[in-house]
Parts: C-alpha cells; sequence; structure tokens
C-alpha cells in the first residue's frame, strides 16, 4: 500500500485521498457545526459526494486510451471538482441560504490539493497545472498525518456520542 | 437551430438589410431599445404588452444574426454588442418583473447572474441552453393558467437550467481537452510502432486496473 502510494499518486489517490480523508473531514465538519437535516446532505455531497460525479465523467477517455491497463497520471479531474466550480457553488449557496455547499467543497479539494498530482484550478480560463499544496513533501505523509488528525478529533468531539451509543446497547440495558 | 430561425426569418431578414439597408448593428440596437421598453411597460403594470413587446425584441434579435450570416457579415464586436445589449435586456425585464412584485429582487439577481456565467463559460464550452427571458412566458401561462406565481417559478428554471449549464459547460471543455491530448498520445504511439521504436515501458497494474481486467 505504501509503496503504490509513493510509486503511484493517481493509485494512491483513488484509493485513499477520495475515501477515507473526504469522509473524515466531512464528518468532522457536521459535528462541529452541527448541522441537521438537509444540511447534512449538501455537506456530504459537496465534501465528498462529488467525487463519486466527478472521476466516472472520465472513464470513457480513460478506456479508450488505455483499455484496462494503468496509467500512472492519467488527468482523472474535471472542474467539477476544482476551484473553477466555485463559480457554481456559491450561487447555489446563496439561492439555499446555506453555506454548507461552499465551505465543504472548499474543504474537499482542500484536501485533494494535498496530494501532488497534476490539478488545472481555473481550466477552462486557464491551463495553469500546479501540484497543489506542499509538493515536495511525501504524499504518504501528509495522507497519513491527514488520517490521524482527523480520526481524533472525530473521535474526540463525537465521544460523548459515542458512549452514549456505548451504554446504549450495553449490558445493562 | 440558427439554421432554422434563419429560415423562418427569412423574408424580414431580407426586408431588413436589403429593402431598408440595415446593419446587423444596427437592428440589434433596435431591438435593445425595444426590449428596454418591453421592461418598462411591464414595470408599469403592463404586463402583456410588456411581454408581446419582448417577443418582437426577440425576433429582432434572430434577425439581427440572420443578417450577420447570410450576409457573412459576422464581427466580433457585433457578437459582443449583441451579448451586451441581450444581458442588458434580460436584467431590466428581471428587475421589471421584481419591481412589480412578480418575482422577487433574489431571484431576479440570482437568474442573471447565471446567466451572466454561462455568457462567461459559452467561449470554451460552446454550450448554452437558451433557457433566458423565453422562460418568461411560460410564467406568464402558468400565471394566467393556475394562478401561481409563474414569473417567479420561471426564474427559478432559469437559474438552474443556467447554472447547470455552467457546471456541465466547464466539463465539456476539459472533455474536449483530455480528448485532444488523449488522441495525441494514441497518435504517438501509433508511429512509435509503425518505426518499430521501443514503446514506453507501461506502469504497473493499479488495483482498479486488476479489478477492470477481471470484470
Amino acid at each position: 500500500m505504501n509503496r503504490l502510494a509513493e510509486d503511484d499518486p493517481r493509485g494512491y489517490f483513488i484509493l485513499t485521498m477520495t475515501i477515507v480523508p473526504h469522509l473524515l473531514m466531512t464528518t468532522l465538519g457536521v459535528q462541529l457545526l452541527g448541522l441537521e437535516g438537509k444540511d447534512i446532505v449538501l455537506a456530504y455531497a459537496f465534501g465528498y459526494g462529488i467525487d463519486l460525479v466527478d472521476h466516472p465523467i472520465k472513464l470513457p477517455l480513460y478506456l479508450k486510451k488505455n483499455g484496462t491497463k494503468n496509467e500512472k497520471h492519467y488527468h482523472w479531474r474535471t472542474p467539477l471538482q476544482e476551484p473553477i466550480a466555485l463559480l457554481w457553488i456559491i450561487p447555489l449557496s446563496i439561492y439555499l441560504r446555506t453555506y454548507v455547499p461552499a465551505l465543504f467543497f472548499i474543504s474537499h479539494f482542500f484536501l485533494d490539493y494535498l496530494v501532488s498530482y497534476d490539478k488545472r484550478p481555473f481550466f477552462p480560463f486557464s491551463v495553469y497545472t500546479t501540484r497543489g499544496l506542499l509538493p515536495h513533501a511525501s504524499d504518504n505523509l501528509k495522507e497519513w498525518a491527514t488520517v490521524a488528525v482527523l480520526t481524533i478529533l472525530n473521535i474526540g468531539l463525537g465521544y460523548r456520542d459515542i458512549l452514549n451509543f456505548v451504554s446504549r446497547i450495553g449490558p445493562g440495558t | 437551430m440558427k439554421d432554422f430561425s434563419d429560415r423562418i426569418l427569412g423574408p424580414l431578414i431580407h426586408f431588413a438589410h436589403e429593402r431598408i439597408g440595415l446593419s446587423p448593428n444596427q437592428v440589434s440596437t433596435g431591438g435593445f431599445i425595444i426590449g428596454l421598453l418591453a421592461a418598462a411597460l411591464v414595470a408599469l403594470g403592463h404586463v402583456l404588452a410588456g411581454l408581446l413587446l419582448m417577443a418582437l425584441s426577440q425576433i429582432i434579435d434572430g434577425v439581427d444574426g440572420g443578417i450577420a450570416r447570410r450576409y457573412n457579415l459576422r464581427t466580433s464586436k457585433g457578437a459582443y454588442l449583441e451579448a451586451v445589449y441581450d444581458r442588458l435586456n434580460e436584467l431590466t425585464m428581471f428587475l421589471a418583473l421584481a419591481y412589480i412584485g412578480k418575482a422577487s429582487f433574489t431571484m431576479a439577481l440570482l437568474a442573471f447572474l447565471a446567466i451572466m456565467l454561462v455568457t462567461i463559460v459559452e467561449p470554451k464550452s460552446k454550450f448554452d441552453p437558451g433557457a433566458k427571458r423565453f422562460m418568461l412566458y411560460f410564467g406568464w401561462l402558468a400565471e394566467v393558467a393556475f394562478g401561481i406565481r409563474g414569473f417567479e417559478l420561471s426564474l427559478h428554471v432559469v437559474f438552474f437550467v443556467n447554472l447547470t449549464a455552467v457546471a456541465v459547460g466547464t466539463v465539456i471543455a476539459d472533455y474536449r481537452l483530455q480528448k485532444e491530448v488523449d488522441a495525441r498520445a494514441i497518435a504517438e504511439r501509433k508511429q512509435h510502432r509503425a518505426l518499430g521504436l521501443p514503446l514506453p515501458p507501461e506502469d504497473p497494474p493499479s488495483i482498479l486496473s486488476k479489478l477492470f481486467s477481471w470484470l
């Protein structure tokens, strides 16, 4: 897993950065802000779900080019999860009268920008490409540090809820 | 779509350019002024008359483009002018509806913002759903037929359709770029093979590629 992560940023990204840290970050945000109802749905949609919509879009192109062979540095992202998407997410947030879509989307691309694969933040207005934040630091290290911090914060914040849950299902009940 | 409208408006296009000698920009300006008058009528409470005048303004809007296409008078200045006139007409009409209480100011401004965003992205994506002032006729119909706040509803539709078009438009532009990049890489690979040159080593299979092979 670690070797794959170091050798193959793309595989690393697909396996971990998409799933665990985004879920942890979104859960943390939901807890911190005490979100309820439709705000929780919006938080998970823009903090995590946007990945599920975005990556499959390029699958037909990838399969056409590579078939089932692996290409390490294929550009899987579309502007749907680049900062340029704030162009439509901010008006949507205003329309919905909630800051949740914009805030959780920013948290999403912040995590993506921790990993050092190529990103085009302003496409289609600019083809400027960046490898994100701290590109010389190990992706693996950034990944594990993020997961560790987010896990601790999630458990810390949800401690009382976890205890309540355990006491409800415990032998005393 | 443009060919179709040019055919329908053929006699008007011919009349405006060959009989009266109007240039596309002059026709655009005429349509813009009529659009402003339409908004003024709506703001004064004459909604139906305003909508009829807006329809006339939109027909003229089709004529200017038709003249430019048929007589090869297309210029970037003309396209820019038309876009500015159209946006101003939309803004004034939406604000007029908000002014008489047929829609909220928030929705008028949000719908206009979404249209502006499409205008910015469209040159890159070549994708514009066209749901703008036209939706207001449906709003009027809904108001008359069902007694609901049809104009407000139509502005919601304008907002959503155009905002979706912005997101989709950026994806279309990106998809087009990726297609080009991939086509170049595929051609390069073919050329290497034809020349008998060694191909770059393949990347080791990832979990996903293994999964796809297995499927």
